[in-house]
């Protein structure tokens, strides 16, 4: 079933691949534009989030989770530095839509993100960059199943670090290109940008409890320490994550851009027993607001 | 560019749809599915096979051969509560949405040894105090306190507990009576227990279940307790009985540890496994105990706490408007036993 979603992803890539390769020669650049911006980001968007937690149940939860971003973007011809806080809260339920049986768990997943990222080819003209760097990112999924009357919380936190891979392209729309008439006037003659990013993390600190969190009846213990003590230093072998973020930039006549940004999430934990699967498509609308330069 | 924004929407949508093809089915949901899965769930994690000696093998045999796929909800239900019931466990049920199953022979097949008529009419009277969930009264000509405390799921605010023990802190002693209180929110225990505590004190050791082994246990984790607000340091007495369960052992458990607490009743109903919640394939819910908890000094207590002082409730006594219990703690607090 993981090949299916890898196929996906590597249908979507070639997708918007694709889909800009003809503007090659457009005349617009961004090099002007883009010499050294730091931008900070706010964004809100949704998450569809599933997860299948063995923890608690053989059964699969699903849900939309509203959520938003804050953070620093740095771009630079040659460097990419993305550091941002994500929070996105909500209920999944059941996906079987069992009847009667049917609860809903109170879900909230943070990420804390901070990539860098230097161009491989930072004297080359092509429109087209890679760039390749290193990613430490921080994930919590946290979940109160309604359903069960003691320990109902249960979460796993993954602190990775492993190489990320991006590649972005310039390129601009023509009036003439852009036949759909509602979008004609805004987005034509505009200098965009769009990039895709992967990310696969190769050491990882999971903390997860043995049991939905029974930690906190143990007393007046501290639940963090009695976390951190269970902390486990995983790799490939425990746990199989990847990452993949598509992302539209739309420059904005002084400086500031908004981003459009669809992220594939899958990660796979499964230290012996209770297991935990999930899978997070999100999409987010962000505005990036220029500290450097606004025209 | 049309085409290229169709493919655009198309690849999103397919994003968003992938999510099964991440995670595959859920497991069939047949009479059997849910059998194995309930069975296999507790033979992993339910932590008192040992303690118990329950051979959770020949239970499966048992009632294995019960199940059918064409069996109904309540068919099907009838046998799972069976089958839990092999655990002699009051923090095991099942919930479904038509009932729950749930075990509480240990209360019902023993002396109630508790009369609430008694305690309203005779010793809380009318001009009774109510903190919180907290009943209180003065008794024994003002010498000593009474609390009645009915539920560990009746939460308080430390104000409500300290209101209590600074109204009594004159007194010659304390009697709080646990009987009946079948437990509740594990940290109203700690903050009650915090009120008594002398010292900072090692009071119990729990052991969290983390395998599939019958006796894959974390390595144990030392409970302390410590003094904390408005502190009542002279006699003390609790009250109990066998339906003092689970939250109230905890606290019975902790207390006893305190050279000034003495209990007093019958053996509490135990509930020392603190209970985790699960799932079957068809959404039914159930919990079961997921830790085992010893005593400082390495007992396990799972089937009930002695107590230091057996008293049992006498039926010429209650006829006369007297609880056997409160007078016998009445009289340890007064000759300073």
């Amino acid at each position: 079933m993981q090949y299916k979603g890898l196929l996906t992803i590597l249908f979507a890539c070639w997708g918007f691949s694709s889909l800009f390769a003809s503007n090659e020669n457009d005349s617009i650049s961004l090099s002007t534009r883009e010499r050294s911006h730091v931008f900070l980001q706010f964004g809100a968007g949704g998450h569809f989030f599933s997860v299948r937690d063995l923890g608690t149940s053989p059964l699969t939860y699903s849900g939309v989770l509203p959520g938003g971003e804050v953070g620093v973007y740095i771009h630079r011809k040659n460097f990419i530095s993305d550091i941002n806080y994500g929070l996105a809260y909500g209920y999944l339920k059941n996906r079987n839509n069992l009847a009667d049986l049917s609860t809903k768990s109170n879900t909230y997943n943070n990420v804390l993100n901070a990539l860098f990222a230097w161009n491989l080819k930072p004297s080359g003209k092509s429109k087209t960059r890679l760039f390749a760097g290193a990613n430490l990112n921080v994930i919590g999924n946290f979940r109160n199943n309604e359903k069960f009357n003691n320990a109902s919380y249960n979460y796993e936190v993954f602190a990775s670090v492993g190489p990320q891979f991006i590649i972005e392209r310039e390129f601009s729309l023509k009036r003439h290109q852009l036949n759909l008439s509602i979008f004609r006037y805004p987005f034509c003659n505009r200098t965009w940008r769009f990039s895709v990013s992967a990310y696969v993390p190769v050491f990882t600190a999971a903390i997860r409890p043995s049991y939905p969190l029974i930690e906190d009846y143990l007393g007046n213990s501290s639940r963090i320490n009695l976390n951190l003590k269970g902390t486990q230093w995983t790799s490939l072998n425990t746990y199989t994550n990847f990452e993949t973020k598509l992302q539209l930039f739309y420059y904005l006549h002084n400086g500031n851009k908004f981003r459009f940004s669809y992220q594939l999430y899958y990660y796979d934990y499964h230290p012996g027993e209770n297991r935990v699967r999930g899978v997070d498509g999100a999409f987010m609308f962000s505005f990036l607001f220029s500290l450097t330069n606004h025209n | 560019m049309k085409f290229r924004l169709w493919v655009l929407a198309a690849v999103i949508l397919g994003g968003v749809s992938c999510q099964k093809a991440f995670l595959g089915d859920d497991m069939k949901s047949t009479p059997r599915d849910n059998f194995q899965e309930l069975w296999k769930t507790l033979d992993q994690k339910y932590s008192f096979f040992n303690y118990k000696q329950i051979d959770w093998n020949k239970v499966y045999t048992k009632y294995s051969c019960q199940i059918n796929d064409s069996m109904s909800d309540t068919a099907m239900f009838r046998v799972f509560s069976g089958m839990l019931a092999e655990l002699r466990d009051g923090h095991v049920n099942l919930t479904t949405p038509f009932d729950v199953s749930h075990y509480d022979k240990v209360f019902t097949c023993s002396a109630h040894n508790y009369n609430a008529k008694v305690i309203t009419n005779c010793y809380l009277k009318k001009d009774y105090c109510t903190t919180g969930p907290f009943y209180h009264q003065f008794i024994a000509g003002n010498q000593i306190g009474y609390i009645r405390y009915s539920s560990f799921m009746n939460t308080f605010s430390t104000s409500d507990i300290d209101y209590v023990t600074t109204r009594f802190k004159d007194l010659k002693g304390i009697i709080i009576d646990l009987r009946d209180n079948g437990g509740g929110y594990i940290s109203s225990a700690f903050t009650l227990c915090s009120r008594f505590a002398d010292q900072r004190r090692h009071v119990y050791t729990s052991y969290l279940k983390n395998g599939p082994g019958h006796e894959d246990f974390k390595s144990p984790e030392a409970i302390y307790m410590s003094p904390d607000g408005v502190t009542f340091t002279k006699k003390v007495c609790i009250l109990t009985n066998r339906g003092s369960f689970s939250a109230t052992s905890f606290f019975v458990l902790a207390m006893r540890n305190f050279p000034h607490v003495t209990v007093v009743g019958d053996t509490t109903g135990g509930g020392l496994g603190i209970p985790s919640g699960a799932e079957l394939p068809n959404g039914w819910c159930f919990r079961f105990s997921a830790s085992k908890t010893l005593s400082v000094k390495g007992e396990n207590f799972e089937d009930g706490i002695p107590p230091d002082v057996t008293v049992n409730l006498k039926n010429s006594d209650l006829i006369k408007g007297v609880d056997t219990i409160i007078e016998k703690a009445v009289t340890i607090i007064l000759s300073g036993q």
